[in-house]
């Protein structure tokens, strides 16, 4: 089976600091696809290696079979990869609608002049536009905010505005860094549901970044574990769970002592 | 009523108002024929025109653009010594006066797009001293301090916009014209695509927007748009100098845009009609012009940091009273604990 997307040997080095230090994974088709580790362990360092922010030292990666190491993010965006930001990137002086209908950008292909003159295909392609956002925005529950400026609504519909933007491409890999962060476990859990149904219902693969354990224990299909820019685990949850290499990385060595011999 | 319920009122008629207003501007030169009031009309539209350019780029594109009214004179000095030197026919020099100040846009634009904030702002102003500097002293061409003179006026098939009321005609269909592409362009993707670059340029990245791109486009279409007002301005009053063209000119334009409000059309005209009738009206008080502008400034930042038809996603904290509403009502929530 062919991967979704294939990582080899990504260095990312900031002069002496390895902040991703030889990573390599591969994610499958309409996979959830979870990064698990301690602050600073390079999570989000290797989503921005993924999404061209950075280019890595070394490595290679691998989008439906093309190298797409090193492209600029606008072009890796167009190939089909949305994300979302653990600092909330919106446009916030726009419409939650406006927001996501430039989620669409990259589809949108009638010109400057048609919008100038007005032309039928202009005015057509905005109409299906506002209608895909629509309806990602019913997805995601804000249908009722479209009109309101983003920078107005709370945190918790920030972050699902955020996730309507990505979708709203239909991208073919979206990844999410610490969508949940910031809410309270409920909400959270709303999250987590909110991006498994999501899964089933528009057949795209995710790789997902959380710091709660619960809810990535309970939403990802694989779970990669990262330490210090290491991968020092992958697998799938229940095996993460237990791994004794896991538990000392997260809880200390006391601890691990402790559920070894417990 | 308050401002905002007005606005809504006027939102609501949109068609009644606007048509309203378009037979009270084409009826205003024929019932008033008073000089000086059709002198300010026309200058307001002028400046309108040049504010709107300035929006694109200022407003809509977030990049101070010091510049502005060095687009203004390379659309002024086109055009004139096209007029002086060739027989090419007004619309002409026009259209070449536009597309001049858009390669100059383009040219600008390239450095600016390295750095952002402070510095763009100190890069355009550069722009402006060196297009001041050259149109000084290139004296064999642009005949120096002394100015270009005897510009003919503007016709078009013939007919010669060589009155006061026929010029504002003319420059109504153009500020219309201009108004109607401009409103258009920033409603559609590519005015999308600029407002995200200045609110997140790496969440614009991540929806796939290439962010150089978005903005030299505002900067070629907002120099074209200035480049035109300056050759109407130079087939107007018949002479330029490039004193025509400082710095206060392009203080007075961001000061227009900032008080109609940033990524307002209708903010920029606001603006503009603003601080051209302004001095008019305080006549007395000549000497203190610039320093009553300023006061004026400083209020709509403390009061209203928008702008008057700006989007309150600009207001901030909303400026003093913003504060003083937040203060009273903590106060009152104090009190009320406190029983």
């Amino acid at each position: 089976m062919a991967y979704v997307i294939e990582i080899q040997d990504i260095c990312m080095h900031f002069g002496g600091v390895r902040a991703v230090d030889g990573i390599s994974a591969q994610v499958n088709p309409s996979e959830i696809f979870g990064i698990i580790g301690p602050n600073g362990s390079g999570k989000s360092t290797l989503i921005n290696v993924l999404t061209g922010v950075y280019r890595p030292t070394r490595g290679k990666v691998m989008f439906l079979g093309q190298d797409i190491t090193g492209m600029k993010p606008h072009k890796i965006a167009g190939q089909g990869i949305a994300r979302t930001f653990q600092n909330l990137r919106l446009f916030h002086a726009m419409t939650v609608l406006e927001n996501v209908m430039i989620g669409q950008h990259t589809r949108l292909k009638a010109g400057g002049w048609q919008a100038v003159l007005g032309t039928r295909k202009f005015r057509e392609s905005e109409r299906e536009a506002r209608e895909r956002a629509e309806e990602v925005l019913k997805l995601v529950g804000l249908e009722k905010m479209s009109s309101e400026i983003a920078a107005d609504m709370a945190y918790g519909q920030q972050k699902r505005l955020e996730l309507a933007r990505a979708l709203v491409s239909e991208p073919k890999l979206c990844l999410l860094d610490e969508p949940a962060a910031g809410l309270n476990s409920k909400e959270a859990m709303a999250m987590m549901e909110l991006i498994k149904k999501i899964r089933r219902e528009k057949d795209i693969t995710f790789i997902l970044i959380e710091h709660n354990m619960e809810a990535m224990m309970s939403t990802a299909d694989r779970i990669m574990v990262m330490d210090a820019g290491k991968k020092i685990a992958e697998d799938i949850p229940e095996v993460i769970k237990n791994d004794p290499k896991v538990v000392r990385v997260y809880l200390g060595e006391e601890a691990s002592h402790a559920a070894e011999n417990g | 009523m308050t401002f905002a319920s007005l606005k809504k009122a006027v939102n609501a008629r949109k068609w009644p108002v606007l048509i309203v207003c378009l037979v009270l501007l084409v009826a205003a030169p024929i019932v008033i024929q008073h000089g000086l009031v059709l002198t300010v009309m026309i200058y307001i539209m002028l400046y309108s025109i040049l504010s709107m350019g300035d929006m694109v780029i200022l407003g809509y594109g977030g990049m101070l653009n010091m510049g502005h009214t060095a687009f203004y004179g390379v659309g002024a000095y086109v055009s004139a010594l096209l007029a002086l030197h060739t027989d090419l026919p007004f619309i002409a020099c026009f259209l070449i006066a536009g597309i001049a100040a858009a390669i100059f846009g383009f040219l600008l634009s390239v450095p600016c797009l390295r750095v952002s904030a402070d510095f763009l702002g100190l890069i355009t102003l550069a722009f402006l001293e060196l297009f001041k500097a050259v149109v000084t002293n290139w004296t064999a061409v642009t005949r120096g301090p002394m100015g270009l003179v005897g510009i003919p006026s503007a016709s078009l098939f013939g007919f010669e916009f060589n009155t006061q009321i026929r010029f504002y005609y003319l420059i109504f269909v153009v500020l219309i014209l201009v108004y109607f592409i401009l409103s258009r362009m920033m409603k559609a993707p590519f005015g999308r695509a600029l407002q995200a670059t200045r609110d997140d340029e790496i969440g614009a990245r991540a929806v796939g927007i290439d962010v150089n791109r978005q903005k030299v486009y505002a900067f070629v279409v907002g120099a074209a748009v200035a480049g035109l007002a300056g050759s109407l301005f130079a087939h107007y009053v018949g002479f330029i100098a490039p004193n025509s063209f400082a710095l206060d000119a392009t203080l007075l334009i961001t000061q227009m845009c900032i008080l109609g409000g940033l990524g307002s059309l209708k903010g920029a005209i606001f603006g503009a009609a603003f601080f051209t009738i302004m001095p008019e009206i305080i006549r007395p008080l000549a000497e203190y012009r610039v320093g009553v502008g300023g006061v004026i400034m400083l209020l709509v930042i403390l009061i209203r940091p928008q702008g008057v038809l700006g989007s309150r996603a600009f207001a901030g904290k909303g400026g003093i009273f913003g504060n003083l509403g937040r203060q009273l009502k903590r106060r009152q929530a104090a009190l009320a604990r406190r029983k």
